[in-house]
């Protein structure tokens, strides 16, 4: 080939390999900024656990307050605050109850909004906790907030996932129907997709709480 | 009526009078507040600074209150994110130092509640002590601790 025939090549190749490379750099880039998965980019410095890989919940069958049933569809469409225990709990049931009212009244949003989350107070203890107590007792901090209950085996389909652990204390007799149950007091943050996405080891403290649920919500979107 | 028992009565005044002057100088029982629960429960917590004004340790030997059917101290211990309650059978107050019973903490377990007990109440709740003093407190029900810090501080 004469050497003007080369240089004529060159001057096509280059370009066109230039920019075949910088359109697959381009494309691995917004591939990185777009995904919700990167590892490196998860909130940090937060008072909250944030998982990368976030967490789907599946194949639990739980009632809530109203009667109705509830699974892994209901967890869709919003967020959602999971917290895990039981109405005679004098302690630490009540405060963090106490605490999640206080993130829902600083909250920005209202009912019905986009955004806006829900949080879910599951009963370790079906036995003295049936729907309608639960309703009773929920409501009691805050009118949103939702109880859910069920058989234990659907209950621990729904804790085994999450990883919170409960416990009943010994019974002082048959008849005894003040027992204590111990459990995991984490709160747990649930994405729109029905997924777990944190977990918020106490001290609960409301201010944190709330701050830490837009930065969360603010990265992955409602 | 005869001497022996006048003396007797006017004993009797003179100790309870004595010793619960005696009481009011040994140990201070501040900030005694139970957070309003819902109703729908029989069960509530109650919170309280316990100040130990004597030389030795003294130790609770029980609870009791007259709208309950009984009063434990427990402690919420929290363990790898797991909040277990347990039973303090005797709470100890070491010599000139104070205990404080808190949300997510010490706490007493009011159980078996006999009649409503609305917010603005007071839940009188007695403590019997190793070295047989009694005291009463009365715990406000309200709804945050944050209350109390502008409120009374009793001598």
């Amino acid at each position: 080939m004469s050497s003007e025939n080369t240089r004529s090549a060159q001057k096509v190749i280059l370009p066109v390999l230039l920019g075949i490379i910088s359109l697959i750099v381009g494309i691995w880039l917004s591939q990185q900024m777009l995904s919700n998965n990167n590892d490196n980019k998860i909130p940090k410095n937060l008072d909250a656990t944030v998982l990368p890989n976030a967490r789907p919940l599946t194949g639990f069958n739980l009632i809530d307050h109203n009667g109705e049933a509830f699974g892994p569809e209901q967890l869709k469409g919003q967020w959602s605050y999971l917290f895990f225990g039981f109405t005679n709990c004098p302690d630490v049931c009540p405060a963090t109850l106490k605490e999640m009212q206080s993130m829902w009244k600083s909250l920005p949003t209202k009912q019905g909004m986009t955004g806006h989350p829900k949080l879910y107070f599951v009963s370790v203890d079906p036995d003295r906790d049936p729907p309608e107590t639960l309703k009773k007792y929920v409501q009691f901090f805050n009118s949103e907030f939702i109880g859910l209950s069920g058989h234990l085996d659907q209950i621990d389909k729904l804790t085994r996932q999450i990883g919170i652990l409960y416990g009943y204390d010994e019974k002082e007799n048959n008849d005894d129907k003040e027992y204590i149950v111990n459990h995991s007091s984490q709160l747990i943050l649930v994405d729109p997709k029905g997924r777990m996405r944190a977990v918020i080891s106490p001290p609960h403290i409301s201010k944190t709480i709330a701050n830490n649920f837009q930065t969360i919500r603010t990265f992955y979107g409602d | 009526m005869s001497v022996s028992k006048v003396l007797g009565i006017i004993s009797f005044i003179f100790l309870s009078v004595c010793s619960s002057a005696y009481a009011e100088n040994t140990i201070e029982i501040d900030d005694a507040w139970s957070p309003e629960a819902p109703p729908v429960v029989k069960v509530m917590a109650g919170y309280m600074v316990i100040k130990n004004k004597l030389n030795s340790d003294i130790t609770i030997k029980s609870a009791s209150s007259p709208l309950f059917n009984r009063v434990e101290i427990h402690l919420t211990e929290m363990k790898d994110g797991i909040a277990r309650m347990v039973k303090q059978e005797n709470l100890t107050i070491k010599a000139n130092q104070s205990v404080e019973l808190k949300p997510n903490g010490l706490h007493m377990m009011l159980m078996g509640r006999k009649q409503p007990i609305s917010k603005g109440s007071k839940i009188p709740v007695t403590l019997v002590f190793n070295n047989n003093i009694s005291h009463t407190v009365k715990l406000s029900v309200k709804n945050q601790a944050q209350d109390d810090h502008s409120h009374h501080h009793h001598h």
